[in-house]
């Protein structure tokens, strides 16, 4: 990592001299966004990019208003990517995606009676239902973790890439061995909206973006003629029940669409974060290890440490003034909410990760307000799930040394692509136990 | 003491039943419900719960 001095008092791993000139996507920015979040914040809540057309905002209390404030600011911004798509595939791309906006770009009533319909599944107590699966899909990943390697494997590649994929597939009704293949039609589908690709790479993801809504709208038909026991086909029955006139099957469409979307990348990418986390503050993974009871207060620092959604979007719908700028209707504003969790104001030593601290519990990783995401009880089932199998069947698991992981180039999406690990000495199904806590030190 | 949610405001994220279930209760339709008033000496931990609710939904009266 560069640590060459720069004559503006950044911190160093901070690529830019001034904020008009931040983009997401400098690769030492891509790589690790905190210095960067920091040195923002140390010039004000708000700067405007003029290499992204953004304002950028960087304080928890900011933030937080403004993913508040419904009367000002509009979640609405379909199609307004991140990359400016060339002409040709503009047009082949209207052709393809639902002219009704999704649940995240929906504002107001229509966005609250969406919700009000969607939510019946996912509270704490209606999950039950999911958590053996969840269970199970865990174990079998924790089973093919090191099959292969002889003690080493990419838990990623084995686990956290396959679990929530698996506890997706079986939520929404779509058979498991669709999920590899959802998995890329997914990642293709953020990458050509909230990526950095050249006009080349654009035109050869849109075959691609039109095979997965083809398939989209194939299986909401078939679950409509034959309905499972799965959330989707509940959706859909419900969602007939309630306009027997006329079925709007594009909202349909957009539902699958949002879930098969929200669901899998986001907690792959919080377990990834936070098991970087844990093995490179080898403590915090010790204290798990002798207490696998913190896990529920672990997750909840590794989701304000190092979220999976670091950034997301709002506009301004009218002119209106916010921490001393005057900001006119239409600006399209950049909300980091990874730099909100570290806030100053919010938290004390916030670029520590510390699984006991009492303090971090206000983070917006999973926004604030009308559109605070839906399916955060199941993330969080899931982690738990995960995280407490790891410790207390691989409690001297560790990184491959020397390793660093690199990250996919997204504006909105955070997560290493892969993590090797290695068994480490003395693990649990090797006959130890007694000497598992010596060899943690 | 008294907790009361604006049902206008609520989202149901369900954190303050997560912290608190003999307090909270969340709905399948419609706002999140206080099924049962806190003791007094709980003061504390609701203050936190109503900072961590991500909707601002939750009040304390005095």
């Amino acid at each position: 990592m560069s640590t060459t001095p720069l004559n503006n008092s950044q911190p160093s791993g901070c690529p830019f001299s001034s904020a008009k000139d931040f983009t997401p996507w400098a690769p030492e920015f891509v790589q690790n966004p905190y210095p960067t979040f920091k040195w923002l914040r140390s010039l004000g809540p708000i700067a405007y990019s003029e290499a992204m057309d953004y304002w950028v905002v960087n304080s928890h209390d900011a933030i937080k208003e403004i993913l508040m404030d419904e009367e000002r600011f509009s979640a609405n911004l379909m199609l307004s990517t991140m990359s400016k798509w060339p002409e040709d595939v503009a047009q082949e791309i209207a052709a393809i995606l639902p002219n009704r906006p999704m649940l995240k770009d929906l504002d107001g009533e229509p966005h609250d009676k969406a919700r009000r319909f969607l939510r019946f599944a996912f509270t704490p107590r209606r999950l039950e239902w999911i958590r053996e699966d969840v269970e199970r899909i865990a174990n079998d990943c924790m089973d093919s973790l090191f099959a292969e390697g002889e003690g080493s494997g990419d838990i990623v590649r084995r686990f956290t890439d396959v679990a929530p994929m698996r506890v997706l597939m079986k939520f929404l009704g779509i058979p498991e061995e669709m999920g590899t293949q959802i998995q890329a039609w997914s990642h293709n589908r953020e990458n050509m909206l909230q990526g950095n690709l050249t006009d080349e790479e654009l035109r050869a993801g849109v075959q691609p973006l039109k095979d997965y809504y083809a398939y989209a709208r194939q299986r909401v038909e078939e679950l409509e003629a034959n309905p499972g026991d799965d959330y989707m086909s509940e959706v859909i029955q419900l969602w007939k029940e309630e306009q027997p006139e006329n079925v709007v099957w594009e909202d349909i469409l957009n539902i699958l669409m949002s879930l098969m979307n929200a669901g899998h990348a986001t907690t792959t990418d919080l377990m990834g974060n936070g098991l970087w986390a844990l093995l490179t503050n080898r403590e915090q993974w010790d204290k798990l290890v002798a207490n696998p009871d913190l896990v529920p207060d672990a997750i909840e620092e590794m989701l304000r440490y190092d979220t999976s959604v670091p950034a997301w979007r709002r506009r301004a719908t009218v002119d209106l003034e916010l921490e001393g700028h005057k900001i006119p209707a239409g600006s399209k504003m950049f909300l980091l909410l990874g730099s909100g969790n570290r806030d100053e104001s919010m938290v004390s030593h916030g670029e520590e990760f510390d699984i006991e601290r009492t303090d971090g519990r206000q983070y917006v990783t999973f926004s604030a307000g009308a559109h605070y995401c839906l399916g955060q009880s199941l993330a969080k089932l899931e982690l738990n799930t995960f995280f407490r199998g790891l410790v207390t069947r691989f409690p001297n698991l560790q990184l491959q040394e020397g390793f660093v992981p690199d990250y996919r180039v997204n504006a909105f999406h955070r997560g290493p692509n892969s993590l090797p690990v290695e068994l480490g000495q003395e693990s649990l199904t090797a006959g130890a136990g007694a000497g598992a806590e010596e060899n943690a030190r | 003491m008294k907790i009361t949610i604006d049902g206008s405001k609520c989202v149901g994220a369900g954190n303050c039943e997560a912290d608190m279930h003999e307090v909270f209760e969340v709905q399948d339709v419609g706002p999140t419900k206080v099924i049962s008033q806190p003791a007094e000496d709980q003061r504390r931990l609701l203050e936190i719960i109503i900072g961590n609710c991500p909707a601002r939904a939750i009040a304390l009266e005095k």
